[in-house]
């Protein structure tokens, strides 16, 4: 059976995926009362930005279980096991470069936008950067997590 | 270390890495980060996750996945299956004809969306199963629907074209008319090319025998598979034209087409709806957060002096006005190998746009030229989105190695295209007046 | 001596006018300090987006910006109301008079240094037009009409007089009017608005405009003005309040020229009446009052604001 950690990151993006329809239900909504009602929401824009957003931060968490990631391989396939090794190791290193980077420069943000609960001022006023903003921090610290946990599923001799 | 060699490294850098295997989604992001750390040290770090919320939080985006999943829900439903069956058939003789009719509906889509990423993973999840099913040149097919789907931006709407003509304060009206034919250019060099190939090699495009054996009758009820499909392209295309809906908000209807697409074929079932939205969530993960590499790349290289380094390389140049010209062409198509075009953009577009009101030239014609040129970049290794999009959703055993190999001659047809406007610019103005 | 050298992002865009004045106002800063201050001018979103703008130059990581109060909305709205007092002037020297001499920029500086910068000044470009695909003669017209309107304050004003305000994204605004989804979008003044072809797509501007006057911004991060020596940071500021001065009469005599050729562009200009302009005013600074109940800043920005405004009788 798979680890916790897998199964939180496939579980969450499951779980997520329908705020897609989500948001096609609500555009179309708008599109109706705009059209045939004159009647325009000031909050479907601004909620279907909100709910793609949250999905394509979510969504990176759940290709990196499902190892959907890509990458060339032209190269890779042709070397010899130790060095692919090597390429394996470099992978998560830089995968922790990037994904760190994230968690470090972006918590103090992420926190002040969250403990002030920050909101966009528009007409909607929605909690947009409070949500988001966090969000990005911790998927990418859960991606930190599901990287090793995917190394040693793999085994160390990928 | 000054901002020439930097540049080279990250290039350098960015090449190696990818060569070498790394996931392209950790190839950018890394590299900016490692940049900004070297220049400017860790307290320039929260520079990383602000370029990521701000790409987040971008409308735009918002019908990358609505096209996954109307392709998803069309192609699950069986509607794929009935158009290229119908296709086939009625193209009768034509060698080649499923892959020439793949490319006007490219062109048709193309002006229901002002992206590239929607289209070509919709081509991609509806049109490439079906071309490998025929027995299409695998490169032929590839490189039709890479090449088509990437005129999402030719044809209007634009986003590119929106996009330019905010940044130089050009009327994005005179951009989109004038780039009807130089989009109309590139879309027919394409028809010529496949038209060619396949008539010089009849394997390369298989004509169906099936048709001789049917009767007319049986032919006609093969059109009821385009019924559905040119159903929803009639609405996506009606709402946009018809003031009914914004560009973005057509990707939401043509969903909501697609799925009464399903349901008129009974087809439209909780298993379905979930299995697409778990396919969507999966496809924008590959795709998108490769985005977020590379938009961090773009504010890291502005924040170091990327401007100033363009305005370096233009400074003195010894040229006349054209070939001032073909110096910025030039530096766009490098930097399209490796950077996404927004970045292009906002690093040239201070340097390019008041030279060229400068020299005299109709910024109309000089953002057309960049729209083509960044079609190129679309497609050009290492950095090619139309490859990353059509990898996201093409069968797994294509590789990314045999995508970009497949576009070669079609990156050629673009240069052909990108000269043919550089030396006749009445292709684009024509309609302008 | 010790020199400085900058970098400031700006909203503008890059081949915009707007950018050209924001690059000589850092040219104009070198010569002044003999090359002892340099600022890097760049570009809108070359270095972060608009939003994340202010963020960038609180941490550092640019020294400083050519932003705009209604992109910091989300920490306090009281940015809101010092960078755009939707519906209350109707030329910038007005606002620039509050600015110097009524209080205003001792209230800009409390805000800005609140949260870790000093605001060196503001910025004008001039009274925003609406580009319109329906003749707006007054308030009354704006009943049922469809309006991009993002700030939170026009689209309140709005729906105060029966007009529908859409929240569609910028990049969607010209396809938006030219398929006829919108009526009416908020936007740039008058030039700026036909330097994007608007009058194609909306055959009628409101000119000269009442509803919006947005004022951008420089203001440099608390640590970088505190480094500097006084003679510099004197520079700076008188620098900035030519700025300001350079930026909306340059801008000014652009929308001139398209105010002197609109017909033969097929634009028909529509001067709103003095009376329908007060009964916009009267309802706009409902809605001021309305939004500041939300924090003690803003409600010392709008008061400020509105007495000066009874001071030289717009109210
Ligand atoms: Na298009
Ligand atoms: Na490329």
């Amino acid at each position: 059976m798979r680890d916790p950690m897998s199964r939180f990151s496939a579980t969450l993006g499951e779980w997520m995926a329908p705020l897609f329809l989500v948001a096609v239900l609500i555009s179309v909504y708008e599109v109706v009362l705009r059209y045939a009602f004159n009647a325009p929401t000031v909050w479907v824009h601004e909620l279907t930005v909100l709910l793609s957003a949250a999905c394509f931060v979510v969504s990176g968490l759940y290709a990196l279980e499902r190892e959907e990631h890509i990458r060339v391989t032209v190269i890779s396939d042709r070397l010899p096991r130790p060095a692919r090794r090597a390429v394996a190791l470099l992978n998560i290193g830089l995968a922790m470069v990037f994904l760190l980077a994230i968690v470090w420069g972006g918590w103090s943000h992420a926190w002040e936008a969250l403990s002030n609960w920050h909101r966009t001022r528009t007409a909607f006023n929605s909690p947009t950067p409070a949500i988001l903003k966090p969000l990005i921090v911790l998927t990418a610290a859960a991606m930190v997590l599901q990287i090793l946990v995917n190394w040693c599923r793999n085994g160390p001799n990928r | 270390m000054d901002i020439g060699t930097i540049t080279l490294l990250m290039g350098a850098a960015i090449v190696l890495l990818m060569m070498l295997g790394v996931h392209l989604v950790f190839v950018t992001g890394s590299v900016a980060v490692v940049t900004v750390l070297l220049t400017f040290g860790p307290n320039a770090l929260p520079l990383i996750a602000s370029r990521i919320y701000s790409t987040v939080d971008n409308y735009a985006l918002v019908s990358v996945p609505m096209f996954v999943m109307m392709a998803g829900i069309l192609e699950r439903a069986g509607v794929a299956r009935d158009l290229y069956d119908a296709m086939h058939v009625w193209s009768g003789k034509l060698r080649g004809g499923v892959a020439l009719q793949t490319m006007i509906a490219a062109v048709i889509m193309a002006a229901m969306t002002g992206i590239v990423g929607g289209e070509i993973m919709l081509l991609g999840m509806v049109a490439l199963p079906q071309m490998f099913r025929l027995n299409y040149d695998r490169k032929l097919a590839i490189g039709t629907i890479c090449a088509g789907g990437a005129l999402g931006t030719m044809i209007p709407p634009s986003l590119v074209l929106i996009i330019f003509g905010l940044t130089a304060s050009v009327s994005i009206g005179d951009l989109f008319l004038a780039s009807i034919g130089p989009g109309l250019l590139l879309a027919a060099l394409y028809l010529a090319y496949i038209w060619v190939r396949c008539w010089l090699n009849p394997e390369l495009g298989p004509v169906s025998n099936e048709g001789q054996n049917l009767s007319l009758a049986e032919k006609i009820a093969l059109l009821r598979g385009l019924v559905l499909p040119v159903g929803v392209a009639a609405l996506v295309l009606g709402s946009i034209y018809g003031g009914v809906a914004s560009v973005s908000e057509a990707a939401a209807v043509g969903v909501a087409g697609a799925m009464i697409c399903a349901a008129v074929r009974n087809a439209l079932t909780v298993e379905l709806m979930v299995a697409v939205l778990r396919q969507t969530m999966r496809i924008c993960g590959t795709i998108l957060w490769l985005t977020f590499g590379a938009s961090a790349l773009i504010g890291v290289y502005g924040l170091i002096g990327g401007t100033k380094f363009v305005a370096g390389l233009m400074a003195g140049l010894p040229l006349s006005p054209l070939g001032i010209i073909m110096v910025m062409m030039l530096i766009v198509f490098v930097l399209g190998t490796v950077m996404d075009w927004i970045g292009i953009c906002l690093l040239t577009m201070p340097i390019f746009v008041p030279l060229v009101n400068e020299l005299g030239f109709d910024p109309v014609w000089f953002g057309v030229l960049f729209c083509l040129n960044v079609q190129i970049a679309y497609l050009s290794p290492p950095f090619g989105p139309a490859a990353f999009f059509l990898k996201s959703v093409a069968p797994p055993d294509v590789t990314l190695q045999e995508i970009f190999a497949a576009m070669m001659p079609f990156i050629a047809l673009q240069i052909v295209a990108l000269g043919v406007l550089l030396f006749w610019p009445p292709l684009a103005l024509w309609l302008v007046g | 001596q010790e020199t400085f050298s900058w970098r400031f992002q700006t909203l503008w865009a890059a081949g915009s006018i707007n950018m050209k004045i924001f690059s000589d106002f850092c040219t104009n800063v070198a010569k002044m300090s003999g090359g002892r201050l340099t600022i890097e001018p760049l570009a809108g979103g070359s270095v972060v987006g608009a939003m994340e703008l202010y963020d960038a130059v609180q941490t550092g990581i640019l020294d400083g910006q050519n932003g705009g109060g209604g992109y910091v909305a989300q920490k306090d709205i009281a940015f809101v109301m010092l960078g755009d007092l939707a519906g209350a002037y109707e030329r910038p020297d007005q606002m620039q008079a509050w600015y110097e001499y009524g209080g205003g920029k001792e209230l800009a500086r409390e805000l800005y240094a609140a949260h870790g910068t000093y605001h060196v000044g503001l910025v004008w470009h001039g009274m925003e037009s609406i580009p319109s695909k329906v003749p707006i003669n007054g308030t009354a017209d704006l009943k049922g009409v469809k309006m991009r309107a993002p700030a939170g304050a026009v689209s309140k004003i709005l729906e105060r007089f029966g007009g529908a305000p859409v929240s569609i994204p910028g990049g969607e605004v010209y396809t938006s009017l030219e398929r006829g989804v919108l009526d009416a979008t908020d936007w740039g003044t008058l030039s700026m608005n036909t330097d994007l072809g608007f009058q194609k797509v909306a055959p009628y501007a409101l000119y000269p405009g009442f509803h919006s006057m947005p004022a951008t911004d420089i203001v440099v991060n608390m640590d970088r003005w505190n480094a500097l020596p006084d003679d510099l940071k004197e520079i700076l500021t008188v620098a900035t309040r030519d700025f300001g001065r350079d930026m909306y009469q340059r801008l000014m005599i652009e929308d001139q020229k398209v105010a002197q050729s609109a017909g033969g562009m097929g634009l028909t200009l529509i001067d709103w009446p003095q009376e329908d302009r007060r009964r916009f005013r009267a309802t706009a600074s409902e809605v001021w009052q309305e939004l500041a109940a939300d924090s003690p800043m803003a409600r010392k920005i709008v008061d400020s604001q509105t007495d000066f405004l009874k001071q030289i009788g717009l109210i």
